[in-house]
């Protein structure tokens, strides 16, 4: 089984998929080789054929996978850009890596964000939307609107993976709290000016009472799953985006392009413009995009980003520039005729 | 985002799936049944005009037209099959819903049942965008409450929003009752508009006509003549005059072309000389104006000043209230009117902070001036979208934003105070800000009877209007007008402009001031007051207002649902 556990590990570095595939075939050779059946003849057959079983693109035994998700706020068209038109939105899904596509649910509405409770193996997802918070709970085959008129323009939605009925959403005008999977909603941000345009939310994954906050003023912090709330220190203008990673808060944007993040041991700042207020995650390096590149995943050694000015783009950095995260080209990866505002990547098996 | 004012709702929890006849219910209907007999009914040859005028006219696929066809039996084939394309085109949004919702109910015994049917799926299927103005929710809910009252006992499953019919008929409810009592109390958000009024008056003509709830009949009709009633005050002869929160390019030198005055001109005057589609769902419902309203748009033979207050849109970033008050005055002769606001940024992009009308038969009838603010600061304030790319996106949905030239939008360096028929404007423009340069835009048909550094003065037929710029100018030709350009001096410029008859013309005296205090009689203030004027008077928060004309009165009072 250590090939198995392997494969787990090597999940960030590589593509899950191939890894798996490798290991299947590693198997095969191995039980073909080492033949500890002996004569019997009828448990040969049944090897096989749960080895055929296993190799088969369809099968589901053992094939885990990361599945990016991306969220469309409108068509590229240019009449259907903000205020009254959300032509082309909605959410899309790729299970190959970006190679090919499919929208599930809402059609033309504004996806801003989207959270997968990660237990349900991508059946039960949020989507943060224009006209409010969608629930599936059949990956995505029908859809709930969860929040009445009250809520509206959801900018950022974060499942809490532990209790997963406990949901936080961000909004323009305040952060809503869900105890009970979305049928009912409160205000969870009484700490907080109001009204406060919150564009991010995210949550500890080592501790789920720990939330952050990206706001118009400043970065906010609950260690009580939203009751109470503080600002950060050294956070004192409107933050754009930020990362929160198994290690919790690891780098943050300001309106400004300022970006501040942990690195030896203590946090560091780099001065920007507004040119770069877009945060990006290059090969464990922080960097930022212009307006236009408004989001990353990662799935082992492919990057994409999101693109505001249309599509989802996969890195193609050429050798020379590999491992220095300065340059690197990118190419179109489906989607092109959308402005994406978000990716996202849950693993599936 | 939360749509605040927390405490304020006051929600009306009537169920609609009790007893129709619960005593509440019943209460509503004498009310109804006893609203004082005022009414001035659109005549039945008008409707019939109205009617026929939209059969015969070619739109696209237009909901309203398609009814006006249908009930008039007019060209049945070619409606049904724009019907076909409009149920199949496989995208809603709440124009979309509205029209819809119109459609199904004012011709619900002429419509072939596999429509009905087509409809029907359409709610199920159709994934409608709700939008984020204060006109898109209200055809949203307005919509939703009435399908589910038509559909009232589906299961989620047979909707597109996954939710019964009875929970969408009660956030319907939920949202119009909350609606109504803001706007009542504190003023409406997308005010004046010459274009998105029309799109309140008719989702509330429909509700008006086709609920079943008592309550929201009474409500609805109650609404409307809230919205005419403030239209009314500010109408002159097809002109809606004053400040606008939005207005689009082509309505800027004249909102005789408006979508407004089509419905102005079919309440007010019984014409249909502007036409437009949906005046077929009016002419088809039974609602009537009353008359004193009809009077309030006509009785211009002595000046008046109006007060209001409304509200300054949903406010995403940058401000520590959702919505502030917004300070609306016009001044209303026979022959012309002035209207403003304080100035200041109220509403993206299509704000017009204030404008001078001039009753004539003449095209380009607006006098108007602004400083071309362009600033992603504005647009983030608004809108929730990544504000960098929101400028450089804009001009493919709201064409001239950017422009030096532009005819429409507000700009917070701008103050602007107005007593009776004089205004002066204040610009504080500091030297980061892109345009350093403020227009006053005059029509291009005016005499000009003096124009030297300080003083320009142009009659338009029976008015006289003098222009006093305070820092240096050019007078720019453009197409048939005159764009009067201000450059600044220190950061700083401002103009002072009157306008009077030509009869009751004096000199001008450059150096003169605004009259020191607010218009209002002494011992009130403009601040305590929804509405204040010789036609419509209202308390802030009160939720009453009382309609006048002479010794007739009409209160309507929306804290106790009634109609005196």
């Amino acid at each position: 089984m250590k090939k198995f556990k392997d494969c787990h590990s090597e999940r960030s570095e590589k593509s899950e998929l191939s890894s798996c595939l490798k290991f299947r075939f590693f198997v095969s050779l191995r039980y073909t080789q080492n033949d500890n059946f002996g004569h019997n003849s009828l448990l040969k057959f049944l090897f096989l054929i749960s080895i055929i079983f296993i190799l088969h693109p369809s099968s589901c035994i053992l094939a885990q996978h990361t599945r990016l998700y991306a969220c469309a706020l409108g068509s590229d068209d240019p009449s259907a850009f903000m205020g009254g038109s959300s032509i082309g939105g909605g959410l899309w899904q790729s299970d190959d890596t970006g190679k090919t596509w499919k929208q599930l649910g809402w059609e033309h509405v504004k996806c801003y964000s989207v959270d997968v409770v990660n237990k349900s193996n991508g059946k039960i997802i949020y989507q943060a939307c224009g006209n409010g918070v969608l629930k599936s709970t059949d990956a995505g085959a029908t859809w709930k609107m969860m929040t009445d008129w009250r809520v509206t323009e959801v900018m950022d939605i974060a499942v809490d993976q532990k209790k997963p009925n406990n949901i936080y959403i961000a909004t323009p005008g305040a952060i809503w709290k869900s105890d009970d999977g979305g049928d009912n909603w409160y205000e969870a941000d009484s700490d907080m000016p109001q009204p406060i345009f919150v564009s991010r939310i995210k949550i500890d994954p080592s501790d789920h009472l720990k939330i952050y906050a990206a706001t118009e003023l400043g970065l906010y912090e609950s260690k009580d799953g939203g009751l109470s709330w503080n600002k950060r220190s050294g956070s004192g203008e409107s933050v754009r985006d930020m990362i929160v990673t198994s290690h919790g808060l690891s780098a943050w944007i300001e309106e400004s392009g300022n970006l501040h993040y942990f690195e030896n041991k203590k946090w560091n700042m780099k001065a920007g413009s507004k040119n770069s207020r877009t945060l990006i995650w290059y090969k464990k390096n922080f960097a930022r995009g212009s307006g236009a590149i408004h989001s990353f995943a990662i799935i082992g050694d492919d990057f994409f980003t999101g693109s505001l000015n249309g599509g989802v783009w996969e890195d193609n950095p050429s050798e020379e520039n590999k491992n220095s995260g300065e340059e690197y080209t990118s190419e179109r990866s489906g989607l092109n005729k959308l402005q994406i505002w978000r990716l996202k990547t849950v693993e599936i098996k | 985002m939360a749509h605040g004012f927390h405490g304020l709702d006051g929600l009306s929890q009537i169920n609609p799936y009790k007893s129709v006849l619960s005593a509440k219910s019943v209460c509503y209907l004498l009310i109804l049944f006893c609203i004082p007999i005022q009414l001035t009914a659109q005549s039945k040859e008008l409707k019939q005009n109205v009617l026929r005028r939209i059969s015969d006219t070619e739109y696209r696929p237009t909901f309203s037209a398609i009814a006006a066809r249908l009930k008039t039996g007019t060209k049945k084939k070619f409606a049904l099959l724009q019907l076909d394309t409009l149920l199949s085109k496989e995208y809603g949004d709440m124009f979309w819903m509205y029209g819809c919702t119109g459609l199904y109910f004012s011709t619900k015994k002429n419509l072939p049942a596999a429509y009905k049917k087509k409809i029907r799926e359409c709610w199920k299927k159709f994934t409608p965008y709700r939008g984020d103005t204060e006109n898109h929710f209200l055809m949203y809910y307005s919509s939703l409450y009435l399908m589910s009252q038509e559909w009232s006992n589906l299961p989620a499953s047979e909707w597109f929003l996954g939710k019964s019919s009875q929970d969408i008929h009660k956030e319907s409810e939920a949202y119009l009752n909350t609606w109504i009592n803001r706007t009542v109390k504190f003023g409406q958000i997308e005010f004046d508009s010459p274009r998105y009024l029309y799109y309140f008056i008719t989702p509330l003509v429909l509700l008006s006509e086709y609920t079943k709830d008592p309550a929201i009949k009474l409500n609805s009709k109650m609404m409307l003549e809230f919205l005419l009633a403030d239209y009314a005050a500010k109408y002159l002869d097809g002109n809606f005059c004053g400040a606008h929160s939005r207005i689009s390019n082509e309505q800027a030198y004249d909102t005789r072309n408006s979508e407004a005055t089509s419905y102005g001109e079919y309440f007010f005057e019984d014409s249909v000389e502007h036409i437009l589609p949906d005046i077929a769902f009016a002419a088809i419902s039974s609602f009537n104006v009353p008359k004193i309203i009809r009077d309030i748009a006509s009785s211009r033979k002595e000046p008046y000043s109006i007060h209001e207050i409304k509200r300054s849109r949903d406010a995403l970033r940058y401000s520590a209230a959702l919505n502030s008050p917004v300070y609306d005055y016009a001044f209303m002769t026979k022959d012309f009117s002035l209207g403003s606001i304080q100035g200041g940024l109220v509403q993206p992009i299509q704000q017009r902070s204030w404008s001078l009308t001039i009753n004539s038969s003449q095209k380009d009838n607006i006098i108007f001036g602004l400083h071309p603010y362009v600033s992603e600061k504005e647009l983030a304030a608004f809108f929730p979208e990544e504000p960098s790319f929101m400028l450089e996106k804009i001009e493919g949905v709201k064409n001239g934003y950017t422009s030096e030239n532009k005819w429409v939008g507000g700009s917070p360096y701008e103050k602007i105070k107005q007593c009776k028929n004089e205004i002066e404007c204040d610009y504080d423009i500091p030297p980061e800000e892109k345009y350093q340069h403020v227009d006053i835009f005059l029509p291009g048909w005016g005499k000009f009877l003096q124009r030297d550094s300080a003083l320009i003065r142009i009659q338009y037929d029976s008015c006289i209007v003098e222009v006093a710029p305070r820092t240096k100018y050019i007078l720019i030709p453009e197409s048939k007008n005159f764009r009067l350009r201000l450059s600044l001096d220190s950061g700083k410029t401002s103009y002072f402009i009157t306008c009077n008859r030509a009869d009751e013309f004096n000199d001008f005296d450059t150096s003169s001031t605004l009259c020191a205090k607010d218009d209002m009689p002494e011992g009130l203030r403009k601040e305590d007051w929804l509405y204040y004027s010789k036609f419509l008077e209202s308390k802030l928060g009160s939720g009453i207002l009382k309609m006048k004309d002479g010794t007739h009165e009409r209160i309507l009072d929306f804290t106790t649902d009634t109609i005196r």
